[in-house]
């Protein structure tokens, strides 16, 4: 098992250096110069030398990507071009909002995922079932914005029992989390009905009932306890766009995260918040799912034995 | 009589040839069928626009700043007194437009490197699927974001940026299925009487792993107007006066308090047209897969 993770420990080093070829890429081989996309069409030939100089511009590209990594190593994203903030502190700020937000928003969806899963599953074909499906399809369509918007008119506008925007108190967190979990529920309840399908129809199930075990036990500590197990990876997988839900909810909501640091960022074209913000929440998702990577090796002996 | 036992076999294989069985269980399925009404009527508004729309996109009528939904104006006016329902319409052009641009470099780009992969395997094989396995770390939002914010606003670089991204989903399934393909007798008999390896993917292995990919395409297609809205909405796609949706949506933001209907009806269309991609998706992925045919047995 150790060697199992250890692995997977290794292998995540190479996805680490890609994903910060990738980042570094965005500001650096896309079509048109750096010191243009940073300054703008209308910037002095002096500020264009002066930011030229400051990034090494004028050094081979692998120079340039070898000093950037060596600097982000040591936890050295520089500065804001905006602010003239240190971008790490920006980040590092911004970062507890972020988790609070996707936390939040991945429990809210598995508490509401979970249970029409299961429901769905054992009365498969029924009303509730269909409604369970049908609604859940209806969850994954809804465009986050739109339903964080229609969430803030009735229950901020219309009604009043929750603020617009902010963060600090419950009250701040439950819309955008609410709107944040519901398309990630949707999905779960998806999974989790057909993981428990296939499930109640293994021979170990049948054994349970045969031997007299009422329903409610069977159903839960027995296939329950391994209709999860996909779950539990796909949560993991699902992290990226929970992320990314997290940047369109926090814009709408006004909460202080990472995600609207990236957004208010772009527009102030102040890339390297916006490169380390990515670099960031890109490196969360590859130690997130290192962690359902191990987590599996926990619950699946078959995994930890092979 | 001889003919006519050949014209009865050919008849039965036809009856029983996949696409018609997949045809036949799309045909059974509800919710697939009403997915897939919907997407006609959403196609039918982006030909006809001109004709169902009562007035131009643009055309702005300021005395009837934020009308309320009316038999005049049948979703209300936005803040410059256009129609909406107007604009609605025009914008189903561009979802579709959008749709099928992103899918398309998507699948281009993925099932060409899958069936790379999958078919020659070792270091390329490696090579793909370890960058694969790098584009699936980031949340194509946030990714996306950033290449448009250097490419700059514009539905086209959104279109892009989504296009260019996404595709690593398309490579990975793309790729399994050629790993089994390339495994069948028809390749060898492909082989035996020297098909190049370009014709072996191309004609071969190709058709034989499209189902897939077409299940994965039209639930794409969901995803990829919901993410090129998401853009628009957050500023760095569709440009004014451009009627796409998201920005229509964006614009009413604002105005939400006032004028509820300019930030609810882009969305509703948003919702509708994504859960009609949505609900044909998984009926295509139920008509195609092998294992409900036991199941019907």
């Amino acid at each position: 098992m150790h060697v199992l993770i250890a692995k997977r420990l290794i292998y995540i080093i190479p996805i680490v250096l890609g994903v910060t070829i990738v980042v570094f890429s965005i500001l650096h081989l896309t079509p048109g110069c750096p010191t243009t996309i940073i300054l703008g069409d209308h910037a002095t030939p002096t500020a264009i030398a002066e930011l030229r100089d400051r990034l090494g511009l004028d050094d081979p590209i692998y120079i340039q990507y070898f000093r950037w990594l060596s600097r982000i190593i040591r936890g050295d994203f520089g500065r804001s071009i905006h602010t003239r903030q240190r971008v790490v502190e920006m980040v590092l700020q911004r970062a507890p909002a972020t988790v609070e937000l996707t936390l939040t928003g991945m429990i809210i969806s598995l508490l509401i995922g979970i249970p029409i899963g299961i429901i769905s599953a054992t009365k498969q074909y029924s009303i509730i079932d269909h409604s369970g499906m049908v609604g859940a399809l209806f969850g994954v369509s809804m465009p986050v914005f739109w339903q964080g918007l229609m969430m803030i008119l009735i229950f901020s506008f219309i009604l009043g029992w929750t603020p617009i925007s902010g963060r600090g108190t419950i009250s701040h967190l439950i819309l955008p989390a609410i709107t944040l979990g519901t398309s990630q529920a949707a999905l779960i309840a998806r999974l989790t009905r057909s993981s428990m399908l296939e499930v109640i129809r293994q021979d170990y199930v049948r054994t349970a009932r045969a031997k007299g075990l009422m329903e409610k036990i069977v159903i839960i500590k027995h296939a329950l306890k391994n209709a999860l197990m996909p779950v539990v990876t796909i949560v993991a997988l699902q992290l990226p766009v929970l992320f990314g839900g997290a940047v369109i909810t926090e814009t709408v909501f006004a909460w202080p995260g990472m995600g609207r640091l990236i957004v208010t960022s772009i527009f102030v074209r102040d890339f390297p918040v916006v490169q380390a913000a990515v670099l960031i929440i890109a490196i969360l998702v590859v130690l997130c799912n290192l962690l359902a990577d191990i987590l599996y090796i926990f619950l699946d002996p078959r995994i930890r034995y092979a | 009589m001889k003919s006519a036992v050949d014209k009865d076999a050919v008849e039965q294989i036809k009856s029983k040839s996949q696409l018609r069985i997949a045809l036949r269980r799309l045909k059974g399925n509800r919710l697939a069928v009403f997915g897939a009404g919907i997407i006609a009527m959403i196609i039918f508004a982006a030909i006809f626009a001109p004709w169902i729309a009562p007035q131009h996109y643009r055309t702005q009528v300021l005395r009837d700043r934020f009308q309320p939904p009316s038999w005049e104006y049948p979703l209300g006016t936005d803040n410059l007194g256009r129609c909406l329902f107007s604009r609605i319409i025009f914008g189903s052009r561009l979802a579709l437009m959008v749709g099928v641009v992103i899918i398309g470099i998507q699948v281009t780009l993925g099932v060409s490197l899958g069936l790379i992969a999958g078919f020659y395997g070792g270091v390329l094989d490696n090579l793909i699927m370890r960058i694969v396995d790098i584009m699936l770390a980031f949340p194509a939002i946030v990714l996306a974001l950033a290449v448009a914010a250097v490419l700059g606003a514009g539905l086209f670089n959104a279109m892009l940026a989504l296009g260019v991204i996404g595709w690593s989903g398309y490579a990975r399934v793309s790729r399994g299925q050629v790993l089994a393909a390339k495994e069948n007798e028809y390749i060898e008999a492909a082989r035996a009487v020297g098909a190049s390896n370009f014709r072996i993917m191309v004609r071969h292995i190709l058709p034989n792993i499209v189902a897939p990919i077409i299940v994965m395409a039209t639930l794409g297609m969901a995803g990829a107007l919901l993410a090129a809205s998401a853009l628009s909405f957050l500023g760095l796609g569709a440009l004014p006066p451009q009627p796409c949706w998201g920005a229509i949506l964006a614009a009413g933001r604002d105005f939400l308090r006032r004028a509820p209907w300019i930030a609810t009806f882009p969305g509703i269309a948003i919702m509708i047209t994504v859960l009609g991609f949505n609900f044909l998706g998984d009926g295509l992925r139920d008509a195609l897969d092998p294992r409900q045919e036991i199941e019907i047995k």
